[in-house]
């Protein structure tokens, strides 16, 4: 029984690092026998070499990129989460200002980038500010969902022992939402990087500070393709490591208890 | 007329309901005025079908509903502890964690919890699990919780809905004997709904039957036989005829 689970479990890691490694040989191939160009369709070996040569002209950037999103990302956690709080407190804000969390949502980033990159001087923050705005609204929907989807048996119980206004929310509303917050971590994680490399996109200038975004724009303008690929090669691994991180502190934090966690 | 003044009519009386009324917000109308006293020292037991209102009595007595018409009295000073029909555990604390819970809301002492929670532990023999999770309990064990957490606030009237209910028959009939014998050792004041009329007149000094909805008390049987019981009352003629008994009562509530 156990023996099979682990199979299982080997499993889930070995398909699809096969399919992958098979995906890239037919690539290599492909690319070989058919005598591609580089500047078309470079061969995974050739991208592989121009991230190893390009190193440190990328990992600058890598940096750039991945600190506006994990800036972006903590601002929209403490945002996200205060305006929560704010919402479960009373209907009345929640109603009034509900609206406008959507609206914010609905708009695409790349409408409004522009706006704010001319309002804001600092090029830095302004990419901050977009890359926030893409990740905020999972973090407020869910964590009001959660802080909202409590027990009512629970409720009672806390009532009829005397519970006050503080220790409902601290002992019962955030435990409670914390699976939630977790899941909405986890999809801004994906956000706030989406954001930060199209605002860098639509911002169009490095300026001091370039990230991988303003890479991919110069490789495509001098048809550097390989270098396009390996820019694009580092923001997928940035995203699938932010997934894994945040899913590691899903983890941490749940799997004592919870059922999405076990 | 919702006064749930602190002072009893008699000394006494843990609780005593003055015909009262309860019409929930949906219109739906849960309880005709109805009467109930319970003594201290009693195991009373309310019997009816389902949807007859009982659980809404209990709320009432609670206090986590106020009664659309009607007096609701508590003896003065008098601590209620409630055991639902689920256990109603904090999935994220510890067991020892969620029976400190009502004592650390009412701010207790420190030492004073301790003391307190690992005796109710012992009560219902989960010592060995005090540091487990709910969830790696199993129904029966967290009924038990359910029950220590209610046993640590040293209630002057324990109120218990259907707390066996969801369990199988055979993990039912130990924990109703297990309650029998902490309810007699403890001197506990029970108030307790039920389905079953065995489990009714095993556990009772007095039983009430309801009618259906809207439910009101239809019918009072006393059960003198002292706590706690022999295993064999089980079987004894005389515990038949009590069923029996109720049995009759219940179909003439249904019938009016």
């Amino acid at each position: 029984m156990t023996s099979g689970r682990r199979a299982v479990r080997w499993l889930t890691w070995l398909a699809p690092a096969l399919v992958g490694v098979l995906f890239l040989m037919v690539w290599e191939i492909w690319v070989r026998e058919a005598g591609i160009p580089p500047y078309i369709v470079p061969a995974p070996s050739r991208i592989a070499t121009t991230l190893a040569r390009d190193w440190p002209l990328l990992s600058a950037s890598l940096l750039v990129t991945v600190r506006i999103t994990l800036v972006a990302l903590a601002a929209a956690v403490v945002i996200g989460v205060s305006t929560a709080f704010l919402f479960v407190q009373s209907r009345a804000i929640e109603v009034s200002l509900l609206p406008y969390a959507i609206l914010l949502q609905v708009t695409p980033i790349v409408a409004i980038a522009p706006l704010i990159i001319i309002w804001v001087d600092d090029p830095g923050t302004a990419l901050v500010i977009c890359a926030t705005i893409v990740a905020l609204f999972p973090m407020i929907s869910n964590t009001t969902l959660g802080l909202r989807s409590v027990d009512p048996g629970l409720l009672d119980l806390f009532r009829l022992y005397g519970a006050g206004r503080w220790q409902m929310l601290v002992r019962l509303r955030v435990p409670s939402a914390l699976p939630y917050f977790f899941a909405g971590l986890r999809v801004s994680a994906g956000l706030a990087l989406i954001g930060a490399v199209v605002a860098e996109f639509v911002a169009g200038t490095g300026g001091t500070s370039s990230g991988l975004a303003y890479q991919i724009l110069q490789a495509g303008l001098q048809l550097n393709i390989p270098r396009m690929f390996a820019a694009l090669f580092l923001i997928a691994a940035t995203g699938v490591c932010l997934f894994a991180v945040a899913s590691l502190l899903s983890w941490l934090a749940l799997h004592r208890w919870h059922e999405s966690a076990r | 007329m919702n006064a749930s003044a602190p002072s009893g009519p008699d000394d006494e009386l843990a609780i005593a309901l003055r015909d009262v009324e309860h019409t929930y917000a949906s219109g739906t109308r849960a309880l005709q005025p109805t009467t109930v006293d319970v003594r201290s020292g009693e195991f009373v037991s309310i019997i009816g079908p389902s949807g007859c209102g009982k659980s809404t009595l209990m709320r009432l007595v609670a206090g986590l509903e106020q009664p659309a018409r009607g007096r609701v009295s508590r003896h003065a000073g008098l601590r209620i502890a409630y055991v639902f029909q689920h256990p109603t555990l904090m999935p994220w604390a510890r067991v020892r964690d969620n029976v400190r819970l009502p004592l650390e809301l009412a701010g207790r002492r420190r030492q004073d919890i301790d003391r307190v929670v690992d005796d109710a532990l012992v009560q219902v023999g989960l010592t060995e699990f005090s540091d487990a999770f709910p969830r790696e309990l199993s129904g029966g064990m967290q009924m038990r919780v359910s029950i220590a957490r209610a046993l640590a606030t040293e209630p002057g009237l324990l109120l218990m809905d259907e707390p066996f209910g969801a369990l199988d028959e055979i993990t039912r009939e130990r924990l109703d004997r297990e309650l029998l014998e902490l309810a007699s050792r403890r001197n506990l004041t029970v108030l307790f709904v039920t389905h079953s009329l065995h489990e009714a007149v095993y556990l009772s000094t007095r039983i009430l039957v309801m009618s259906p909805r809207p439910g009101r008390v239809t019918g009072e049987l006393a059960v003198p036989d002292a706590l706690p019981r022999p295993d064999d009352f089980r079987v004894s003629e005389r515990y038949a005829r009590l069923c029996g008994r109720l049995g009759a009562m219940l179909k003439a509530a249904a019938g009016t």
